[in-house]
């Protein structure tokens, strides 16, 4: 998901990074502003779409019931797919979409379906044999770079806007399996508890320096990218170093705490838009406009 | 990744043992079930030694295992490496550099890593042979660090294949690849910046105990696995999981570093051994 950018445009990028100016008039810690909708695709169980610069991300959480994995009978599971629109761009296309797809689902369910991060026994319906599995499906419309944060974002909003039916387990007329038993009332629900539900924050080496929420861009002038998720409170919950160059030790400990702050500040960012728009009466209308 | 295997958090998208709809065998359960309850068992019992500020082997937390490390055991491969960290064993051989058929040009090696296990490797059932999602995903990560590493702008237009074998999974094995890539590369004589050595440290309970063994990784609630180069003082890799505070973080850290530092003196003294032992 590189594009091609020429070593001139590299100097004047990484010149004005040492500046504190980025080509968008960002300073080097500054997130792109996030503009974040729930509950467009009523067919899923949650969804939200989520837009930052040029990113624009649809994630649809859909809910099915499933058996528990034998090593953790009490248990439901979570389980992220992206999909990179071919209509975003030309390099999402064939063979390579489907690596670039393999490694953002497993980067975003590494924050998504952390341990800590969901209330996984909350999913589980009957130990040993029935669970919730919470599909999470992230389609990327558009990519302005730092597609990550932003599926890990929108992953997030949509989860918040998830809920489960009440659903108990009856046993069936054949002896030792169960039906299952859905409550009528289409307000029976359980909301997903999304306290502890961490974003990810990447940090891309430019040079000696780092700068936060990287463009297309700057992506391909990159040495390396760190993404941490944090937390409402601060914990750091989860890191990856992506891309083929390294950061030396002292500016790694730099970037957990630039990125921990710039991740407290965008729960709370997120929480507060949520917030916000369950206050707003409004008809949806229109879906790509 | 550090934690790949068999989780016990209910598994993310990554699980190789997930049943999805449907009824399970009959046959394969009482013996997948009686190797969780052993593995459990053995979890239980790290985390109940690392309570006590203990370790089950009886080492000291920030004490690596025995480390084994072959150089040339395969035979057709440019460079070949065998480590063994404790009970982990990683076979790791490099093919190339081989020029690279892509229509377009690229001024810099194409490095490919492979990971794979093999089905007896892990606790639990047996895996099969096709690359599990836990294998595509450390085959990312090693690739990562050993990018770093190489001298990728020496190679243009080529591709060096780093394909590696897990033949026991006791913990810390993506550290033990990216080492025992490292170690192949060299052999291979492919030109690098510095070894690239991988390192874990886990926290359990209040513990952090540094290079864990499968038990110790499957009772932690967090990790962070590192790829280190210690002449030219860079992180190549850095995977952490679980939830950590930024101190316990910094410490965790500190400690993967300072084992990192000390494994790259032993394969430093292991390459030179080798190349004395060819000209003597």
């Amino acid at each position: 998901m590189t594009q091609l950018v020429s070593p001139s445009e590299v100097a004047f990028l990484l010149q004005g990074v040492a500046h504190n100016l980025r080509s968008d008039g960002r300073s080097r810690t500054q997130l792109r502003p996030v503009v974040v909708e729930t509950g467009l695709v009523s067919q899923a169980n949650g969804s939200s779409r989520l837009r930052r610069g040029n990113t624009d991300v649809l994630v649809g959480v859909k809910l099915s019931v499933g058996v528990p994995d034998l090593a953790a009978p009490n248990t439901g599971r979570v389980e992220v797919a992206v999909e990179c629109a071919p209509s975003a761009s030309p390099l999402f296309e064939g063979r390579g979409a489907r690596e670039v797809n393999a490694g953002l689902a497993a980067a975003a369910a590494s924050y998504l379906a952390a341990p800590g991060a969901l209330d996984l026994e909350a999913l589980c319906i009957r130990p040993d044999t029935h669970c919730w599995v919470v599909h999470v499906d992230a389609v990327v419309l558009d990519s302005g770079g730092n597609v990550l944060d932003a599926v890990c974002a929108a992953a997030r909003a949509a989860l918040a806007n998830t809920t489960l039916p009440r659903v108990s387990t009856v046993p069936s007329e054949t002896p030792g399996e169960f039906d299952l038993e859905v409550s009528d009332d289409p307000d029976d629900v359980i909301a997903l508890d999304v306290s502890r539900l961490p974003v990810s924050v990447t940090l891309a080496r430019l040079g000696d320096f780092y700068v936060a929420d990287p463009t297309l861009e700057e992506e391909a002038c990159q040495t390396a990218a760190f993404t941490v998720g944090v937390t409402a409170d601060g914990t750091l919950s989860g890191a990856t170093l992506s891309g083929d160059g390294g950061i030396p030790p002292a500016m790694l400990i730099e970037m957990f705490q630039v990125a921990r702050k710039l991740g407290m500040a965008l729960v709370a960012d997120m929480n507060d838009l949520g917030e916000q728009e369950a206050k707003l009466d409004r008809d949806v209308v229109g879906f790509l406009g | 990744m550090a934690t790949s295997g068999s989780t016990t958090s209910g598994g993310a998208s990554q699980s190789s043992n997930k049943h999805g709809e449907g009824k399970t065998t009959e046959g394969s359960v009482p013996a997948a079930k009686h190797l969780l309850t052993a593995t459990a068992a053995r979890a239980k019992a790290a985390a109940a030694a690392a309570a006590e500020g203990n370790r089950v082997d009886g080492r000291h937390t920030a004490a690596f295992r025995d480390i084994h490390m072959a150089l040339g055991l395969v035979s057709p491969a440019a460079g070949s490496a065998y480590v063994e960290l404790g009970g982990t064993k990683v076979v790791a051989a490099v093919y190339g550099p081989k020029p690279s058929f892509d229509a377009q040009f690229t001024a810099s090696a194409n490095v490919e890593t492979h990971v794979s296990s093999a089905p007896f490797a892990a606790a639990g059932e047996r895996t099969s042979y096709v690359p599990s999602d836990s294998d595509a995903e450390a085959s990312l990560l090693v690739q990562a660090a050993l990018a770093a590493a190489v001298r990728r702008d020496a190679y243009p237009k080529s591709t060096i294949e780093v394909r590696l074998l897990v033949l026991e999974d006791d913990g810390a094995t993506t550290g033990a690849c990216v080492s025992a890539a490292s170690l192949a590369l060299a052999h291979a004589g492919i030109e690098m910046y510095d070894l690239a050595v991988g390192a874990t440290v886990v926290q359990l309970g209040d513990a952090l105990l540094v290079d864990p063994s499968r038990p110790e990784e499957d009772a932690a609630q967090g990790a962070v696995a590192l790829a280190y180069m210690p002449a030219v003082d860079e992180l190549s890799q850095y995977a952490l999981t679980g939830q950590f505070d930024p101190a316990t973080l910094a410490t965790a850290t500190e400690l993967a570093l300072d084992a990192a530092r000390k494994w790259a003196e032993l394969m430093r003294t292991v390459l030179r051994d080798s190349v004395t032992a060819q000209s003597s």
